[in-house]
C-alpha cells in the first residue's frame, strides 16, 4: 500500500480539531506510518506541499473572500476533501453571526472596520464539493481514527444514522430530558440528543452535560416534537432554535430543515 | 446452514469471476470448500460480509443445477454494494446462508410457469427459471416476462437470447422508456402492458413467480387478477432490512409479527395482501 | 477454597436505583422501587463484538465471550418474567451463543415485590409471580429475614451450601404468605389483556398519529424495556485512538437499536418502510402485543412501567392500553412509608452465598 499524501488545512476556527489530532500522542506515529503528511501548517515547519494530495482535511469555516479562494484551490489539489469539525462542516459557533445584525457584530469586534472583509459564515460544502464530514466540536479522536483508516482501506466510513440518545442509552447515563417526578422537575429543559447524530459516544451526557448538538442534525431529527416539549418546560421557541443552530448556522441544508419544520 | 453452533460467523469465499451485467450491476462467482457443499433453492438468500465494511443480503441468482455459485449486486452507492463493486477476482468475502423459505418448486411440478421479473427482480427469479430449465420435463409451459427501466439495463442478455431461441419457453420483454442514444425495437411501457395481454386458457394450471419492487406487485397483481389468476397462485419475494438473517434482530419484521428472513422472503401475494404494510 | 463471584445488585442513584457491581452488602439497596433500567444489559450487552477477521483474508473467528460467573441480586418478578421471553428468543431455531453464555453464567437472585411500584402494572400483564427463570427467589420476611426458594439446581445447591440458612418455620411463612396473597389479589383482578392480540389487528391510526406528534424517537423506552431486544449488526476496522497498530483487523459487532429510528426501517437504496413516527409506534405496539404473543406465547410487556418513567414527553403505555382495550389500568402510587430494611442479618444471607 503506497502511503496516501495528506494535507491538513485550517480556516477560521479555534484549531481545536487539529489539536485533537495532535492529541493522538504516541498513536500519531502509527498514523504517520499509514499516511504521508505533506502539508500541515500547525504541526510542521516549511517547506510544505499542498498540491497533488490524496486527501485534504479542512478545519474551520469560511468567513472571508480569501478563504473561498483557498478552499477552491484545495479542491483542485485533492482527490478527497474531508471536513473536520463543526466549523468546516456547517459553520460552527461563529456562524451565529449570520443570525445576528452583522454591522453590530463587526462594530463590537473591531475598532477599525476598514480592513474587515468578512462574508457570511459558510461551511466548506457551501463552496466546494465535500466527500465526507467528520462531525463534532471538537472532533472525537476515535471517530477521526476510524474514518481515516476506513478511507485508507477504500471503505466508506460508517454512519450511525441515529440520535445521540442511541449511544447515550447504551451507557449508564441518566437522561437529561426525562421527567423525574410526577409534577415534572426536569434535570434539564433541553437536551439536543434526540436531534443530534450519534458517533461521539454521548460524550457530554456521559460527563454530566446535556447534549449540545455539536455533531449536527441526525438523519431523522424530530425537531418540532423537541420544540413542543421544551416549550412545555418553559423555554421559548427562539431559544431552542438558537441552541439547535448554534453549530450549524453556516449550513443552508440545516437552515432548510428548520424552515421545513415551521 | 454451516456454523450451527455460532450462526453469526460467515465462511470465507474467494471471488472467482466477475461479470458486468449492466452499468449499475455486476455478478460474482465464488468458490470455497463450503460453497462446493452448499445446498440452496431458488428464492433463498445469502448474507455477504465484506470484512470491516459491512454486510448485505442478496438472493441466489443461479440454481444448484448450475456450475458455480453466483450472486448479482446492484451498486446502490451504499456502504457494502459500492465496496463490492470495487472488489476483484481473488478477494475474499464472508458468506452466511442460505436463509429463508424458497419458492416451493416441488409443489409447482406439472404446472405451467409464468415468471415476471421487474428490474433487478430478475435475479432471484432467474434462479427459479434455471431450476425449471434443468428439470424441464417436470413442468408444463414456461413464459418469462422481463421489464426494465431502459434497454441498456437488461441483464444476462446472451442467456435470454438463448431462451428466446428455444421453442419450449416464451420470452417477452418491455422497457419503461427509451433514453436518447439507446436502441430498442421491442415493447415500450410498464411491465403490465405485457401481463395485460397475457393469453391463457386454464388459469388454474398456472403458477406465477413475480419479483420486483413491492409497489409493482399491486399493479401486476391487479393485471393478473384480470387475467383470471388468484392471489394464492402468485408468488412474490419481499425485501426488508436484514441484519441477522435468523429471526433474532427484528429488523425485517412486517406488521410487528412476520419475519421476512424466516417466514419469507417468498410469500404468496395473498399472504402479502393480508399483511398490513406488506405492499409498502 | 470458596471463590466469590462478582455480585451485581441494586444501588441508589439519585432518586432511582441502578444495577451495579457491589463489593460489600452495605452498598446494596434492599428496599428499592425497581431499578431504572432492566437487567437486560447484563445478558444482551449494549454493544458486543461477535467476531474478528482480517480485512484482506477473512478467517473469521468468534469473539471470545466474557463468561465470568456473576451473581445478579435484586431481579424483580417483572424482570424475571421478561427473561422467559428472552430465553426463547435467543434459542429458538438458532442458538445465540453470546446471550446464552451470559445467561448461563449469571446467577439470578430474584427479589419478590411486597409493595406496588411506581408506574408498574404487572397485575394486568400477569408478570408478578414467575414460576421459573430465577435461580433463587428471595421474599423479605418480618424480623430481618428472607424466605429463599430455589428455581434451579444451581439455586438449590447455593441454598444448601449457605451457612446462614435455616428451615422455614411455618409461623414465619404465615405473614408473608398473607402479604403476598393480598398483593396478588390486588393485582390479579378480572382485568386482563387476553384479547389484546386481536385488538391490535384493528385500525388505531388516530392513537398512533397523536403519539407520533409527541414522540422524540429518542429510544429511551426501548432501551429501558426488559422485553425489547432489537439489535443491529455492523462491521468495522478494529482500531481506536489508543490502538492504531493493526488496521487490517476487523470486527463484526452488534449494538442496541430501536424500531423508533428511521434507519431501522431503511433499506439499501434509501427506501423507508415505516416512514412516519406514528407508523413506527404502531410497529412497536404491534410487536409487543401481537407479534410476540403469536410467536412466543407471552406478552411483549411485563408491566414494569419503566418506559412510562423514562419517556421525556409523557407517552404512557398504560394510557395507550386503556384506550386500545377499554380496560382501565389502576395507577398505583408507591407508599412513602417503605422503610429501609438494610440489616446485617439479611445482608449476610447474600454475601454467604458461594459456589
Amino acid at each position: 500500500m503506497t502511503k496516501p499524501k495528506v494535507g491538513i488545512f485550517g480556516l477560521t476556527g479555534c484549531a481545536g480539531c487539529q489539536l485533537e489530532i495532535l492529541n493522538l500522542e504516541e498513536q500519531v506515529l502509527n498514523l504517520l506510518a499509514l499516511i504521508d503528511v505533506s502539508y500541515w501548517r500547525m504541526a510542521q515547519e516549511l517547506p510544505a506541499d499542498p498540491t497533488n494530495l490524496d486527501i485534504a482535511f479542512i478545519e474551520g469555516s469560511i468567513t472571508n473572500e480569501e478563504e473561498i479562494h483557498e478552499v477552491k484551490e484545495i479542491r483542485e489539489n485533492a482527490n478527497l476533501v474531508i471536513t473536520i469539525g463543526s466549523c468546516a462542516g456547517s459553520g460552527g459557533v461563529q456562524g451565529m453571526r449570520n443570525i445576528m445584525d452583522n454591522d453590530k457584530v463587526k462594530a463590537a469586534a473591531y475598532k477599525d472596520l476598514s480592513g474587515v472583509r468578512s462574508v457570511p459564515v459558510k461551511g466548506v460544502d457551501e463552496v466546494i464539493k465535500v466527500d465526507y464530514k467528520i462531525r463534532g466540536c471538537p472532533i472525537n479522536r476515535d471517530d477521526f481514527v476510524s474514518i481515516v483508516t476506513s478511507l485508507l482501506l477504500g471503505r466508506q466510513p460508517h454512519v450511525w444514522n441515529s440520535p445521540v440518545c442511541n449511544e447515550c442509552s447504551m451507557q449508564n447515563n441518566d437522561c437529561f430530558f426525562e421527567r423525574t417526578t410526577e409534577t415534572p422537575i426536569y434535570r434539564s429543559n433541553i437536551c439536543l440528543g434526540p436531534i443530534t447524530e450519534a458517533g461521539c459516544g454521548a460524550r457530554c451526557p456521559s460527563n454530566g452535560m446535556p447534549c449540545d448538538g455539536c455533531r449536527g442534525l441526525t438523519s431523522d431529527p424530530h425537531i418540532s416534537q423537541l420544540v413542543t416539549e421544551a416549550r412545555k418546560r418553559g423555554e421559548t421557541t427562539e431559544k431552542i432554535l438558537m441552541l439547535a443552530k448554534r453549530y450549524s448556522a453556516g449550513s443552508s441544508a440545516v437552515k432548510k430543515s428548520f424552515e421545513e419544520m415551521r | 446452514m454451516k456454523n450451527k453452533e455460532n450462526p453469526y460467523i460467515p465462511f470465507d469465499a474467494t471471488i472467482t469471476s466477475i461479470k458486468e451485467l449492466n452499468r449499475f450491476s455486476k455478478s460474482y462467482r465464488f468458490d470455497s470448500p463450503e460453497i462446493r457443499e452448499l445446498n440452496y433453492e431458488p428464492g433463498q438468500f445469502f448474507e455477504i460480509t465484506i470484512y470491516g465494511v459491512g454486510q448485505s443480503v442478496i438472493g441466489a441468482t443461479d440454481s444448484m443445477f448450475d456450475e458455480g455459485f453466483e450472486l448479482a449486486v446492484l451498486n446502490t452507492g451504499g456502504l457494502v454494494s459500492s465496496k463490492l463493486h470495487q472488489l476483484e477476482v481473488g478477494n475474499v468475502v464472508g458468506i452466511r446462508g442460505p436463509f429463508g423459505k424458497p419458492f416451493p418448486m416441488d409443489e409447482f411440478k406439472g404446472k405451467n410457469m409464468l415468471f415476471i421479473c421487474a428490474g433487478i427482480g430478475f435475479w432471484p427469479v432467474r434462479s427459479a427459471i434455471k431450476h425449471v430449465l434443468a428439470n424441464r420435463s417436470d413442468f408444463g409451459k414456461m413464459n418469462v416476462i422481463l421489464g426494465v427501466r431502459e434497454p441498456s439495463l437488461f441483464c444476462y442478455v446472451n442467456e435470454v437470447e438463448e431462451w428466446i431461441a428455444r421453442d419450449d419457453i416464451t420470452v417477452q420483454q418491455t422497457v419503461d422508456g427509451i433514453p436518447e442514444g439507446e436502441q430498442w425495437n421491442g415493447e415500450v411501457g410498464l411491465i403490465t402492458v405485457l401481463t395485460d395481454k397475457f393469453e391463457i386458457d386454464n388459469p388454474e394450471d398456472w403458477v406465477v413467480l413475480c419479483v420486483g419492487p413491492p409497489v409493482a406487485f399491486k399493479f401486476i397483481g391487479m393485471s393478473l387478477n384480470n387475467r383470471g389468476f388468484t392471489d394464492d397462485q402468485i408468488y412474490v419475494s419481499l425485501e426488508r432490512k436484514m441484519k441477522c438473517g435468523i429471526g433474532k434482530c427484528n429488523n425485517c419484521l412486517i406488521d410487528g409479527r412476520v419475519y421476512v428472513c424466516q417466514n419469507g422472503a417468498v410469500f404468496t401475494l395473498a399472504e402479502v395482501k393480508a399483511l398490513p404494510g406488506g405492499l409498502d | 477454597m470458596a471463590t466469590y463471584h462478582p455480585l451485581i445488585a441494586p444501588v441508589p442513584n439519585g432518586e432511582d436505583f441502578v444495577f451495579a457491581e457491589v463489593k460489600s452488602s452495605k452498598e446494596i439497596a434492599f428496599s428499592f422501587d425497581k431499578t431504572k433500567k432492566s437487567l437486560k444489559e447484563f445478558l444482551l450487552k449494549p454493544e458486543e463484538v461477535l467476531m474478528t477477521a482480517s480485512f484482506t483474508e477473512g478467517k473469521a473467528k468468534p469473539a471470545p465471550i466474557d463468561d465470568t460467573m456473576k451473581i445478579l441480586f435484586g431481579a424483580r418478578p417483572c424482570d424475571i418474567t421478561a427473561l422467559e421471553l428472552f430465553d426463547q428468543v435467543f434459542s429458538i431455531d438458532y442458538d445465540d451463543p453470546y446471550y446464552l453464555s451470559h445467561r448461563k453464567n449469571t446467577i439470578i437472585l430474584g427479589l419478590n415485590c411486597l409493595n406496588l411500584c411506581k408506574n408498574g402494572f404487572c397485575g394486568i400483564t400477569e408478570s408478578f409471580a414467575p414460576k421459573k427463570g430465577y435461580d433463587i427467589m428471595f421474599t423479605e420476611l418480618p424480623g430481618e429475614k428472607f424466605l429463599v426458594e430455589s428455581g434451579s439446581l444451581t439455586g438449590e445447591k447455593l441454598i444448601h451450601k449457605s451457612m446462614n440458612v435455616e428451615g422455614v418455620k411455618e409461623e414465619d411463612r404465615i405473614p408473608i404468605i398473607q402479604t403476598f396473597k393480598s398483593m396478588n389479589d390486588n393485582l390479579s383482578n378480572e382485568k386482563s389483556l387476553a384479547g389484546i392480540s386481536s385488538i391490535m389487528a384493528l385500525d388505531h391510526q388516530a392513537l398512533w398519529d397523536e403519539y407520533g406528534e409527541k414522540c422524540l424517537a429518542c429510544n429511551l423506552c426501548t432501551s429501558v424495556c426488559p422485553t425489547c431486544w432489537c439489535f443491529t449488526v455492523h462491521e468495522r476496522i478494529a482500531v481506536s485512538a489508543d490502538d492504531l497498530s493493526d488496521v487490517t483487523k476487523t470486527e463484526k459487532y452488534r449494538h442496541w437499536t430501536s424500531c423508533l429510528f428511521k434507519d431501522y426501517h431503511t433499506v439499501s437504496g434509501g427506501h423507508v418502510f415505516n416512514p412516519t413516527t406514528a407508523s413506527r409506534l404502531e410497529f412497536y405496539y404491534k410487536h409487543k402485543f401481537k407479534g410476540i404473543p403469536e410467536k412466543f406465547g407471552v406478552l411483549g410487556c411485563v408491566g414494569c412501567g419503566r418506559c412510562v418513567s423514562a419517556c421525556p414527553v409523557g407517552i404512557d403505555i398504560r394510557e395507550s392500553l386503556e384506550r386500545l382495550t377499554n380496560v382501565e389500568i389502576d395507577i398505583y402510587e408507591p407508599s412513602e412509608s417503605s422503610e429501609s430494611s438494610e440489616s446485617s442479618e439479611s445482608s449476610d444471607v447474600i454475601t454467604e452465598l458461594r459456589l
